[in-house]
């Protein structure tokens, strides 16, 4: 299913960032996200993937071009805009139990102590964690403390969702799961996700639409609609010739990247 | 030295399997087989220690003048069932305590200051680096000057001595905040003092506790010195002072080991502390790191 985007909600234009002058992380990268959209942005490791996250997100000032998140230009970190990062495991704090993880967020929020309560126990039990609510992360596997941080960013209820390769810590089993709650929570809210990711079947599983990037420093190659349909099944899914044709075009496109991003970088290293 | 923003946000990409937890708690068994024996292994050496004491001044070793090990043993017993002495241990006590949270009070929010302001860190370097290196003993005949010889110079020249250890585990606390702890606190837009709160006091807490442990046992030390030289009118040192200046060894001795006692059941109780306290760090390495 592709949805049009109606409205924007993201539009990122010709965003470029050095960390050192001269040395591109980014080069140019462009693209929208529209309400409601699921958009997987693929490339390969150390493409600048991370950079651009932290940027939409505010936590970075990058170098030049616009980040826009519905008309406005980010300068700090917008409302309505959660995070869920790789590393969960540093990013969930170790000295409070999973739902003072999930509900922390909401306390700075102009929420009721009962919205704040009730908004906690529905996200925990959406990723299925609601039996474990009084434990520590520590307690919990990978793929349960990634599923409490999921639950904290859907708690805070965001318009828009940045995961930044969620799952590449995870074990595969742990993975299927875990994305099939993402399909599951952008089909049932209709969450507006951005999706990072560096696995080509997995930005094609979950995604709307695939934006690919080049290699370091990555520019935007080009925009794939993913016109499967909107159920989607691990097995089945990815076992149709649809899908197989959009992996190899993306494995293509990337690869030809690669290539000619050598070469682009050859005079400089 | 730059503080807090050294390291940059880097995710870890080691790939880690999904029944971590399963190896994360120790089995029951081996924890308190682990815990017990430096119990058992400190018990030995007291033990063997008492031996050695009671044969070396049996045998006169130090002197036909010096108590033996049973007696300094027993006046012991006898000073902890004496009154004034009990006061003057609460003397002690007191200005020690007061030294600790003050100690507290100034290192904790100087030290976060340090380790998050690289302005602060560059001001302050120089002077802390002198301060800490004067030898706060040196610094007993101007406080008794300025402060008198009682509680108020005790506590001044026992926080000279206690803060450092509290500032530095402070600031090594704050260069080991998780950058991805605080991007996600960030990221929710979590008001500057709910991060200080929940994120970065929690962060650094065990490494206060650590200073304070070290803290706790110099101060201890340093209270009951001050007395001694000060001529405290009350305190353990106070009380060992006079027992000297009459010439009865055997108290001296005594309150000496009272006061050794004192610092290792504070020290034993720090850690005990530690372990409850901060059971997650110890879980977080076993799993992650
Ligand atoms: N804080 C930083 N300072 C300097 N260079 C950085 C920093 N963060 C990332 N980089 C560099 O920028 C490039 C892109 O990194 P990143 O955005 O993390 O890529 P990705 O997430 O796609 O793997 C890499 O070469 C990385 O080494
Ligand atoms: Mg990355």
């Amino acid at each position: 299913m592709s949805t049009q985007p109606q409205q924007p909600i993201l539009e990122v234009d010709r965003l470029h960032h050095e960390y050192s002058a001269g040395r591109p992380a980014i080069d140019s990268v462009s693209f929208t996200i529209g309400s409601g959209e699921l958009v997987s942005i693929v490339g390969p490791s150390g493409c600048g993937k991370t950079t651009l996250m932290k940027s939409i997100a505010g936590l970075m000032r990058f170098t030049s071009g616009t980040v826009r998140l519905r008309g406005q230009d980010v300068n700090d970190v917008p409302a309505d805009l959660a995070m869920v990062f790789q590393d969960y495991g540093r990013s969930l704090f170790p000295w409070m139990t999973v739902e003072a993880n999930v509900e922390l967020p909401l306390r700075y929020l102009q929420v009721s102590k009962r919205e704040r309560k009730d908004r906690t126990a529905h996200a925990l039990a959406e990723v299925g964690l609601s039996r474990d609510s009084d434990k520590y992360p520590w307690q919990l596997s990978g793929g349960m403390q990634q599923r409490a941080a999921i639950a904290r960013a859907l708690a805070y209820r965001p318009r828009l969702l940045l995961m930044d390769e969620p799952f590449a810590s995870v074990d595969a089993q742990t993975r299927s799961d875990l994305e099939d709650l993402v399909a599951a929570v952008h089909r049932k809210h209709g969450t507006t996700i951005m999706f990072v990711t560096h696995d080509i079947d997995e930005a094609i599983y979950l995604g709307d639409r695939v934006v690919v990037l080049t290699g370091a420093p990555s520019r935007t190659l080009k925009e794939l609609p993913i016109d499967l349909p909107a159920d989607r099944d691990q097995i089945e899914t990815k076992a149709t010739s649809e899908f197989i044709a959009l992996r190899s075009e993306v494995a293509l496109l990337i690869r030809q990247a690669v290539a000619e991003s050598g070469h682009r970088r050859t005079p400089q290293s | 030295m730059t503080l807090g923003n050294v390291r940059q946000v880097e995710p870890a990409t080691e790939p880690t399997g999904n029944d971590r937890a399963m190896q994360a708690p120790l089995p029951a068994k081996g924890r308190t087989k682990k815990s017990l024996q430096p119990v058992v292994r400190g018990a030995v050496g007291v033990a063997a220690f008492a031996v050695l004491a009671q044969v070396a001044t049996s045998a006169g070793w130090l002197g036909s003048d010096f108590p033996t090990a049973t007696q300094v043993l027993s006046e012991m017993f006898t000073l902890l069932s004496n009154g004034e002495f009990l006061l003057d241990i609460g003397w002690s006590l007191y200005a020690w305590a007061l030294a600790m949270v003050l100690s507290l009070v100034i290192a904790v929010p100087l030290g976060v200051l340090i380790g998050s302001i690289p302005v602060v860190a560059k001001a302050t370097a120089v002077p802390i680096e002198i301060l800490r290196t004067l030898p706060s003993v040196a610094l007993i005949p101007i406080f008794i000057l300025v402060l008198g010889s009682d509680t108020q110079m005790k506590v001044v020249l026992t926080l000279f001595a206690t803060v450092w250890p509290i500032l530095f585990n402070t600031v090594y606390g704050m260069k080991d905040l998780d950058p991805v702890a605080l991007a996600t606190a960030r990221s929710f837009r979590l008001p500057r003092t709910a991060v200080l709160r929940r994120v970065v006091l929690p962060s650094v807490a065990p490494f206060v506790l650590t200073g304070v442990r070290i803290s706790a046992a110099l101060g201890l030390i340093i209270v009951v010195g001050s007395e001694l030289v000060a001529g405290s009118s009350a305190g353990i040192g106070a009380y060992i002072l006079d027992a000297s200046l009459l010439g009865t060894t055997t108290v001296v001795l005594a309150g000496s080991v009272v006061t050794g006692i004192l610092g290792t059941a504070v020290n034993a109780g720090l850690t005990i502390l530690d372990r409850i306290l901060f059971a997650w760090r110890l879980k977080m390495t076993a799993a992650d790191r």
